[in-house]
């Protein structure tokens, strides 16, 4: 009996996302096509292939979507370790794994903790992580988790607020916004609300497009604060990225 | 006979596990010491490693020097963390920064230059007692001939890496003492067979191994606590033999500590429990949370009253010491503290001088600031409490308190040797026991992602130098321990959804064989692990409680059409009812007994009113400014008359506003010391504005009355504003504020303020204002608006019967905000009195018979009380019920329609 995946009539164009590592592509399909097992099945036959784990970077939208890519490209490395050769890859193996690939494979195993598979935020916050002082942030920064990012982030608004409204604690010595400028002086703490705020409020945001312009005014937001980096600065390098 | 035998230990746990072991076996001799002690103790007398506390303390201390390219981020919250972390590792791991400077990547060397130098300043000013890992090894080297005295035979346990600094001084040890690695089961390092250290290994156990698919993290922690439970009641372990265990325990502990006083069972939380769930922890979160966020009535009685239980100084303060305090007022500054507190001291009583004396001196201590938050610290807190302050303190900012408080642990009360223990996988990977529950095998959390140091990141130093077990393969590694160190049964679990819901990987150690056992959130426990938890599985049980009885049939009569006790049928002749009908209503009880009967029991039999939470609004709400306005118009009518009787009606503008403007400004003052107020800007703009309306109600212009006299706010009655008439004003007034007022063919008394009257020369013509600062109303004149003006009507009825020579009351509304005429006046006052009279003839007969329904004044947009009605109950429960309300309050609900 043939399997599944000889009969389907896009068979060429998915042995060329699975095999042709040296292009970038970019794979267009409906949805319950098989978007999301073909990009795991690049990843498995890059491991294949030789490609060191750490090498290699797999882009979701949605935390549930990269742990489920996660699962997937577990799924195949460790079906292919066993030489058992997964429907969805047969296309590229039709005759199975070449000892070479093999041998890649199970090392590959071994090592699949260090495969970056993540949404766009945890990607851009393991690449600047590393570089604390070039980037000027805080190098002890944490992601702090949503509900206490979203009541820290209220509780600055509104003592901002307060404070441009002429309660301005920072002259008493307490609360954590230092004294505020005089209007018409550069407040960076206005420049950073509004940043903040038309990424939040705007559902259609694009990352890449609303890219940190200030990076003076967020980081000396971050010195008076410490509400450590709420969401990772963002900008456009990706290697894989899949959008359900 | 005393024989010297050391055991070299890997933590806190194995140290406690190890000494209490040694002690029921009476081993003398036996010492138990972490490897670092081992050098320290050879090295000489009295030096020490470095501990966490004082290399953080250096670091705060070494942030002033020039760090070179940490200049620039050095003064951020994380720093002093991300250094400690780094200096560890580098020295764990033995790196000389003089070898690493010598490359020729510029890059890499400003990088080397700036740890070289921040180390450098480091170890200036740690104690001079404390030694690097590296220096330790160096002094004691020299030394090793003692080596056998001082610890005789060295077994090092349950540990299955050691790093590279120590791994030299461990093999030259071998050669003066008898040094064995005690593996037991567990992986051995390459490195220990090749220094040729001799290995004891035993054969891995075979315990039954489960897994077991869980909705959440939280569920995770019940499942596991069943199942600890289980295991106690049945017998087959004890406690000291269950460990359950994460990789990082930190997302569990919350659940793990309400869970285990739930099920009265103790757990012994080895990393510690977190310090803000102790009342000491708590007092820090207090104190912080004024420094933070400043001065407020809330924040001040919060940290007091814990201030109270834990600070002598503080033991003389009452419990309720706040009576005193004006009940609303927000207290947003050191000076409102300073002009409120010497009120409350009680001339008579020494006690309460000592009192004020006591808050007086915290408002000024804490007036110090944030930047002064030792000081601070040093002065209000003792023990525990203030050892949490400072180590809070050393951990960042004073900014960053409130973070910084949430994550620091204390070491647990609780005692390990007879407890359940919750560890990090890694401590129970080197104190095995029998019976382990493993939570959190999920692909993000077990093991957890590798990452980079921060300071020395692998384009600097590759990883491998500094971090020879990174985090990733700790992970793995303790799990395969702690399969092959369990004797009997580990159960893993993992999560389906995190806590936010999204879907979570499964990790890659997951057990896949046998095949998981999949629990549902709701299922029914065989064994249940507290009262809540038997309660939510026995759902027969639960049902026959009166709580839940009552919960069911007030559901089932919110949903059904016909009107019950959960609608407010209540018995006839209800006393609460009786006593508050029988007080004097005013236009607004009025209006509530009318439109909203339900509303009326509430607001008048229960006294229940909307809480209001807002220490700083940044708006003021409608009806603060309805009030302010008032008590402005009679300041400034009463002031005019005061100066000249009959001055206000021949007032020019110029006057009057001037008036106005001493009014307001009184008001304001008295209001900002009592309520709430929004920030000055928006305060002092809200003023103006009511200074504008205040003027045009007073300036517009009608035909004066002849010989008009005018009065404003004027009680009748026997209104409560009575007892604050100066005798010189109640002189002045047209009546005895105090006569009764019945409303004719009623019983009903009525009391209250009106608003402004004016009378003619002769005392037979009378106009009566009532002031609105809402919006005016469309070209539809309201009459009776349904129940809810009330005052033209009753006003004008007030006049008529204490002065009876008038024979004719003009009564109306006055919108100052409207363009044009913004009178609006009632057509037939006695006709509408009249039909009036006949409403609450029957209000009161509808109450008294025990129908207390919510009428069409719940449904307004404006209910305060609409919390406690079903919830969206314009939409469903009114659909349902109003046409039943209205026809069993048949004789009153025409009102309702009423324009």
């Amino acid at each position: 009996m043939m399997s599944k995946a000889c009969v389907l009539p896009d068979l060429p164009a998915r042995r060329r996302a699975l095999l042709d590592h040296s292009t970038t592509l970019l794979v267009e399909a409906g949805a319950g096509s098989g978007k999301t097992a073909l990009m795991a099945g690049r990843v498995a036959l890059l491991l294949a292939a030789g490609f060191p784990t750490r090498e290699i970077v797999a882009i979701t939208f949605t935390e549930a979507a990269a742990s489920e890519l996660r699962e997937r490209i577990e799924g195949f490395v460790n079906r292919l370790a066993r030489a058992d050769i997964p429907d969805e890859l047969r296309v590229a193996l039709p005759d199975g794994l070449s000892a070479e690939q093999s041998k890649a494979i199970a090392a590959a195993d071994e090592t699949l903790d260090e495969l970056t598979c993540t949404t766009i935020h945890g990607f851009c916050q393991q690449l600047v992580k590393p570089y604390p002082v070039e980037a000027r942030i805080d190098p002890g920064a944490t992601i702090i988790d949503p509900e206490a990012a979203d009541l820290a982030y209220q509780d600055l608004v509104q003592a901002w607020l307060s404070a441009r409204f002429g309660r301005d604690r920072g002259t008493e010595g307490l609360g954590r916004l230092p004294p505020l400028p005089a209007l018409g002086e550069q407040d960076f703490f206005a420049e950073l609300l509004v940043d903040e705020h038309f990424r939040y409020s705007s559902p259609n945001s694009n990352p890449s497009q609303n890219c940190t312009p200030t990076i003076s005014g967020r980081q000396r937001f971050w010195t008076s604060t410490t509400c450590f980096i709420t969401r990772a600065i963002c900008w456009p390098a990706m290697s894989m990225c899949d959008r359900p | 006979m005393l024989v010297r035998e050391t055991l070299v230990i890997h933590s806190r746990l194995s140290w406690r596990q190890v000494r209490g072991v040694a002690a029921i076996q009476r081993q003398h001799g036996l010492q138990a010491l972490a490897i670092e002690h081992v050098a320290a103790r050879l090295a000489g007398g009295f030096l020490q490693p470095i501990n966490s506390d004082s290399l953080k303390e250096a670091i705060g201390e070494a942030m002033a020097m020039d760090l070179g390219e940490f200049n620039d981020i050095k003064t951020l919250p994380g720093f002093s963390r991300a250094a400690a972390a780094t200096l560890k590792k580098a020295w764990a791991a033995g790196l000389k920064f003089t070898e690493l400077a010598k490359t020729s990547d510029a890059l890499v060397r400003s990088r080397i230059d700036a740890v070289t130098r921040l180390e450098a300043e480091v170890l200036k000013r740690l104690p001079p007692s404390m030694r690097r890992p590296a220096d330790l090894v160096e002094l004691a080297l020299p030394r090793l001939r003692h080596a056998k005295t001082l610890f005789g035979a060295i077994r090092v346990l349950g540990r299955t890496e050691m790093s590279p600094v120590w791994r030299p001084f461990l093999a030259a040890l071998k050669d003066v003492t008898e040094v064995q690695w005690v593996a037991g089961p567990r992986q051995v390092p390459s490195w220990a067979r090749a220094l040729g250290i001799a290995v004891i290994e035993t054969a891995p156990e075979q315990p039954e191994i489960q897994s077991e698919s869980c909705a959440s993290p939280r569920h995770e922690a019940l499942e596991a606590m069943r199942w600890a439970r289980a295991l106690l009641a049945s017998g087959r372990a004890k406690p000291e033999e269950i460990a359950i265990a994460a990789a990082s325990p930190a997302e569990w502990d919350d659940h793990f500590q309400a869970l285990s006083e739930m099920a009265g069972i103790d757990l012994h939380f080895v990393h510690g429990r977190k310090a803000l769930s102790t009342p000491e922890g708590q007092l820090a979160a207090a104190l912080a949370e004024v420094l933070l966020r400043g001065f407020s009535q809330a924040r001040m009685t919060r940290l007091i009253a814990l201030l109270r239980s834990q600070n002598p100084d503080f033991k003389i303060v009452p419990g309720n010491w706040w009576r005193d305090l004006p009940e609303n007022a927000p207290l947003l500054d050191a000076a409102s503290w300073r002009d409120v507190l010497p009120a409350m001291s009680n001339p008579t009583d020494a006690n309460s001088k000592a009192v004020v004396r006591a808050l007086t001196n915290l408002t000024e201590t804490l007036a110090f600031g944030l930047k002064r938050a030792g000081e601070v610290g040093d002065i209000l807190l003792r023990g525990r409490s203030l050892a949490i302050w400072e180590r809070a303190l050393t951990e960042g900012p004073p900014e960053a308190l409130d973070v910084t408080l949430a994550s620091l642990a204390l070491p647990d009360q609780v005692a390990q040797e007879a407890n359940i223990i919750w560890a990090p996988a890694a401590a129970l990977a080197a104190v095995p026991r029998p019976w382990v529950r493993l939570v959190g095998l999920t692909s993000r959390a077990w093991p957890r992602h590798q990452a980079e140091d921060a300071l020395l990141p692998n384009h600097i130093v590759n990883s491998s130098l500094l971090d020879p077990l990174p985090v990733h393969q700790a992970d793995r590694r303790d799990f395969d321990t702690i399969l092959k160190t369990t004797a009997r049964q580990v159960v893993c679990s993992r999560a389906r959804r995190d806590t936010q819901g999204r879907i979570n990987g499964i990790s890659p150690l997951y057990p896949r064989a046998p095949g998981e056992t999949y629990r549902q959130r709701a299922r029914i426990p065989e064994h249940a692990a507290g009262w809540t938890d038997r309660l939510f599985a026995r759902p027969a049980e639960f049902e026959v409680l009166p709580v839940a009885r009552s919960a069911r049939s007030c559901w089932i009569d919110w949903h059904t059409d016909r009107l019950t006790a959960h609608d407010g049928l209540i018995r006839a002749d209800h006393p609460l009812i009786a006593a508050s009908l029988n007080r004097r209503q005013s236009a607004t009880s009025l209006t509530k007994l009318l439109r909203d009967p339900l509303g009326y029991l509430w607001t008048y039999g229960f006294q229940w009113k909307e809480p209001d939470e807002t220490e700083e609004p940044l708006q003021l709400d409608p009806l603060a400014v309805g009030v302010i306005l008032h008590a402005t118009l009679e300041r400034a009518v009463s002031g005019l008359e005061l100066a000249k009787p009959g001055g206000f009606g021949t007032a020019d503008d110029a006057s009057i506003a001037d008036a106005v403007g001493k009014a307001l400004d009184t008001v304001a003052r008295e209001w900002e010391r009592m309520h709430p107020v929004p920030p000055p800007v928006i305060w002092e703009r809200k003023l103006q504005d009511i200074r504008t309306l205040a003027v045009a109600a007073l300036e517009y212009r009608e035909q004066s009355l002849a010989g008009q006299r005018s009065w404003a706010e004027i009680p009748f009655g026997g209104d409560k504003s009575v007892g604050n008439l100066t005798d010189e004003r109640r002189a002045l007034l047209p009546w005895d504020p105090t006569t009764p007022v019945v409303i004719p063919e009623t019983t009903v008394a009525i009391g209250g303020s009106i608003d402004r009257l004016d009378l003619d020369g002769a005392g037979t013509i009378a106009r009566v204002t009532d002031y609105k600062s809402g919006k005016p109303p469309g070209k539809k004149q309201p009459v009776l608006k349904g129940g809810a003006e009330l005052q033209r009507c009753l006003y004008a009825y007030a006049v008529r019967s204490l002065v009876p020579a008038v024979k004719d009351v003009q009564t109306r509304l006055l919108f100052p905000r409207a363009e044009g005429d913004g009178l609006c006046a009632l057509a037939d006052p006695a006709a509408v009195l009249a039909s009036l009279a006949g409403f609450v003839t029957a209000a009161q007969r509808y109450a008294k018979a025990g129908n207390v329904l919510p009428g069409a004044g719940a449904e307004d947009d404006n209910n305060d009380l609409a919390f406690a009605l079903p919830g969206g109950a314009k939409e469903s429960y009114f659909e349902l019920k109003s046409s039943l309300i209205a026809e069993r309050l048949a004789d009153l609900s025409p009102l309702w329609e009423m324009e």
